[in-house]
């Protein structure tokens, strides 16, 4: 039996568009133009109980709406999906002792008070007995190193400390199911790591079902054994890692300014053009040799500035994907 | 100084384009605006439904001095508060440096950038009512007195400017207090009754001190003919001490600022 | 429940911290009674009474309204709006508790604590005015008058909640919160007794709620109101707060709704 199961879930949001200048926004007082985006399209999937599953995409692309709407936070505008067989919309408090949802940037520790006193009070609203909730805090404690997290007020904690503790917050009830919405957006490179890693080994260890939404490729490739990448609203991959390791991490992105105009023939044949001004330049570089490579062209041309990057996420899921054009 | 005079229109335009985009906010704004100030002229109208005079003035001055201290208060608002308000946020999340780092004095940038001129609309009905009561006392508008009392209104905003600053100067000391606006308006609050009423200790406060009074009653006295040249004279010279002081406290606060930063 | 409990401490320890600023704003809600005092004493320099009150009455009344309403005050309306706006009102909602009684529970724990600060205050106060003020002739009074002080807290909170949750629909609500504190509470009769008002008027705010937030208690303090009426009063104030509260659960089912499908 899934514990999750989502089918032709869809959620439409309407907005308002204005165009800028001070006539039209007198005019805006009186009529707007409402326009609707599809966020999430007719999108299905299962996941099994302790599974770990990345769900991957650009910003936009609908994974953060798609979360909400397991967490019952956001109704669809068509479909059904059911966690733990409830229906996550109805809010039930049976299911809600039953998951929880961190999301990067809002918070639900009181900001002035020390994190303990935030867990207190989540034992009580939970509900969770004092045995249990010493031996989950200690255990938790000891995973994500909180001793000196504990008794400072939560204002005072730097972003990584403040994230440990949500997330701690967030397991006291032990949950069967976990949503973590870009656990590691805004961390440090070693908070980021810390982090992964307590995911993978809590997800081991105690079988939780965790659905994390990202868009950085490194959170998926660390963690998740099965991947699935949403853009636009639709899902065009829905499955184990290693389908997408090929693909992935194929190319660099190199971004060059010339002291002199460059011609588009100047530009050694290995790089493909994806922008060029007389004066700029960003091409696509196979990462193989990259080094080598970028030495080659800081000497053949006349390089003022230059910055070599991981290629965007987007730039790779619409490549890989812009070939087969249909989702799966 | 014509620089600057420039660079406060554009402040000013800039902020037109923004506060069209306010839409529905702009007409609650208005309503809330409009219902306060009906507020006060019925706190007025029934208190002397039964009484006739209140520290010797009569309804229509009462009238005329809610009037003076309504426009005060909106043309205050329209260009003071959104800078005054986010004064102690500036200098908590050290936004202050953006003011601080450009090629303009800093005093200027910061408490002059923000306007609300949707407040001035609400203009309309003090000026309405400072006719209907000066139809009531049977006065005549002269060149001379609408001359003098705009002067006055202007000594008073620049008054009210210098008061208001130095209490949000506060917040380089009181970090813990965001709504340091709030003393203000608590201030400004004594002003909109008769000034005979008060006396002792918290007429001198009121007067020399915090001189909230002075703000709306000099002109308030001076078109109704009761001023004494005396007062006008005081109103100057506080207006000057003001902002060499206010001056003076905002470069210490600044050297407390920029030496704690973090 | 230990729930509601646990919430309430926590509250409460969040106000400790915030007790600079409480100090702060306290402070600034007791000047407002400078001015009425010198207000009603230039007024009766010359005279021995005004819409039915002497000196002595009307200070009172001006003094037990200001700070019956203090004592009372409740400003949900900022916490929910925040709430509504920022979109932080999902955490709530991922949690077994109901998010009103969360909310009501946190909100008594800030009065509990601001009331601490809120009595030295009030203690100097009647020191100072102690010679010019009227207490109540009999005890049934004082009782009557602490008996209609919750239901001034809970009409206070409950108006302020009324116009919270409008900001489920109109964002820009929170330009009206100014209005609680000046046209709420002058209708409600704590700048001017209700005497002062036309019969008519008079007779319209008898049959409305604001009554309750200050005129009613302040009323049945000095004495002007019999011991039926006083009871009758109390119990159409009871009515008034189920009303209010059933129009409020409305609201709020409403606009959740339309806040759970439209996203945050």
């Amino acid at each position: 039996m899934p514990i999750i199961e989502v089918r032709d879930l869809s959620k439409t949001y309407t907005y308002h568009r204005k165009a800028p200048g001070l006539w039209n926004s007198v005019k805006s007082l009186f009529k707007r133009q409402t326009l609707t985006t599809e966020a999430v399209k007719r999108v299905s999937f299962t996941v099994e109980a302790g599974e770990l599953v990345g769900f991957l995409g650009p910003n936009g692309a609908g994974k953060t709406t798609t979360l909400k709407m397991l967490a019952g936070i956001l109704y669809p505008t068509t479909g059904e999906a059911r966690v733990l067989g409830y229906v996550p919309w109805e809010r039930k408090a049976a299911y809600q002792k039953q998951f929880s949802i961190v999301m990067g940037q809002k918070n639900q520790l009181w900001w002035d008070l020390p994190a303990m006193e935030s867990f207190l009070l989540n034992k009580e609203i939970y509900e969770i007995p004092e045995p249990q909730f010493k031996e989950t805090l200690n255990e938790l404690t000891e995973l994500l190193d909180l001793h000196e997290v504990l008794d400072v007020q939560v204002r005072k904690l730097s972003l990584g400390q403040r994230m440990k503790a949500e997330l701690t917050a967030a397991l006291l009830h032990r949950p069967k199911v976990l949503f973590l919405d870009e656990p590691t957006i805004g961390l440090d490179v070693v908070a980021q790591q810390k982090m992964r890693e307590f995911i993978k080994a809590y997800n081991q260890q105690q079988k939780t079902t965790i659905m994390l939404t990202s868009h950085y490729m490194e959170d998926v490739a660390a963690l998740a054994q099965r991947v699935i990448i949403i853009d636009r609203g639709i899902i065009f991959y829905d499955g184990p890692l290693t389908g997408l390791a090929a693909k992935v991490h194929e190319h660099k992105t190199v971004r060059m300014t010339f002291t002199k105009p460059v011609a588009a023939t100047d530009l050694p044949a290995f790089a493909h053009i994806i922008e060029r001004t007389p004066t700029t330049a960003t091409v696509r570089i196979p990462r193989k040799d990259s080094a080598r490579r970028t030495a080659e062209m800081l000497k053949t041309l006349p390089i003022d500035d230059i910055t070599i990057e991981e290629e965007p996420i987007d730039d790779v899921i619409r490549q890989v994907f812009l070939n087969h054009a249909q989702p799966a | 100084m014509q620089r600057y005079i420039r660079l406060f229109f554009r402040y000013l335009s800039t902020d037109i384009i923004r506060e069209a985009e306010f839409r529905g906010g702009f007409f609650l704004l208005l309503v809330s605006n409009l219902i306060e100030f009906t507020v006060t002229v019925a706190f007025f109208s029934l208190l002397y439904g039964s009484v006739p005079t209140v520290g010797g003035w009569s309804y229509p001055e009462a009238l005329f001095l809610v009037a003076t201290y309504s426009i005060i208060g909106n043309l205050s608002g329209a260009f003071f508060l959104r800078n005054f308000a986010r004064f102690s946020e500036y200098i908590r999340t050290g936004l202050l440096d953006t003011f601080l780092t450009k090629p303009v004095d800093a005093q200027f940038a910061a408490t002059l950038r923000y306007h609300a001129i949707s407040n001035l609309i609400s203009l309309l009905p003090s000026v309405a009512l400072l006719m209907i009561s000066l139809h009531r006392l049977g006065l005549t508008i002269t060149v001379v007195n609408a001359v003098g009392y705009v002067l006055l209104l202007v000594l008073g905003l620049i008054i009210v400017y210098c008061l208001w600053f130095a209490i949000s100067l506060l917040a380089f000391w009181l970090t813990q207090i965001n709504e340091l606006q709030e003393l203000w308006f608590s201030l400004y609050d004594f002003a909109r009754y008769p000034p005979p009423i008060y006396d002792g200790g918290v007429r001198i406060l009121f007067t020399f001190v915090i001189p909230v009074l002075t703000v709306v009653a000099v002109p308030t006295e001076f078109f109704l003919e009761h001023t004494q040249p005396a007062a006008i004279g005081y109103n100057v010279a506080i207006a000057a001490t003001l902002l060499i002081v206010t001056r003076l406290l905002w470069k210490v606060g600044l050297r407390r600022y920029a030496s704690a930063s973090s | 429940m230990r729930k509601y409990l646990a919430i309430f401490r926590t509250a409460l320890q969040s106000s400790i911290t915030w007790r600079g600023a409480f100090w702060f704003y306290v402070s600034l809600s007791f000047l407002p009674l400078i001015a009425y005092y010198y207000l009603w004493t230039a007024v009766f320099q010359n005279r021995a009474e005004a819409a039915g009150f002497s000196y002595h009455s009307l200070l009172t009344y001006a003094v037990v309204a200001l700070l019956i309403t203090r004592f009372t005050s409740s400003w949900p309306e900022f916490g929910v709006m925040e709430n509504i706006r920022e979109g932080t009102l999902t955490k709530y909602l991922v949690q077994p508790t109901s998010y009103l009684g969360y909310f009501f529970t946190s909100r008594v724990a800030f009065r509990v604590f601001a009331n601490l600060i809120n009595a030295p205050f009030a203690m100097l106060i009647i020191y100072v005015l102690r010679d010019r003020l009227l207490p109540p002739a009999t005890g049934w009074q004082w009782l009557a008058t602490m008996l209609a002080i919750p239901i001034a807290y809970v009409m206070q909170f409950l108006l302020g909640m009324l116009l919270g949750l409008v900001s489920f629909w109109i964002s820009e609500a929170r330009y009206l919160i100014p209005l609680k504190e000046t046209a709420l509470l002058f209708v409600g009769g704590m700048a001017l007794p209700y005497a002062f008002f036309p019969a008519a008027v008079q007779t319209m705010l008898d049959a409305l709620p604001f009554k309750y937030l200050a005129a009613f208690p302040v009323e049945i303090f000095l004495g002007q109101k019999t011991a039926a009426e006083a009871i009758a009063g109390l119990a159409v104030g009871l009515i008034w707060l189920g009303a209010l509260f059933a129009l409020m659960k409305l609201m709020w089912r409403r606009g959740l709704k339309k806040f759970v499908a439209v996203g945050n």
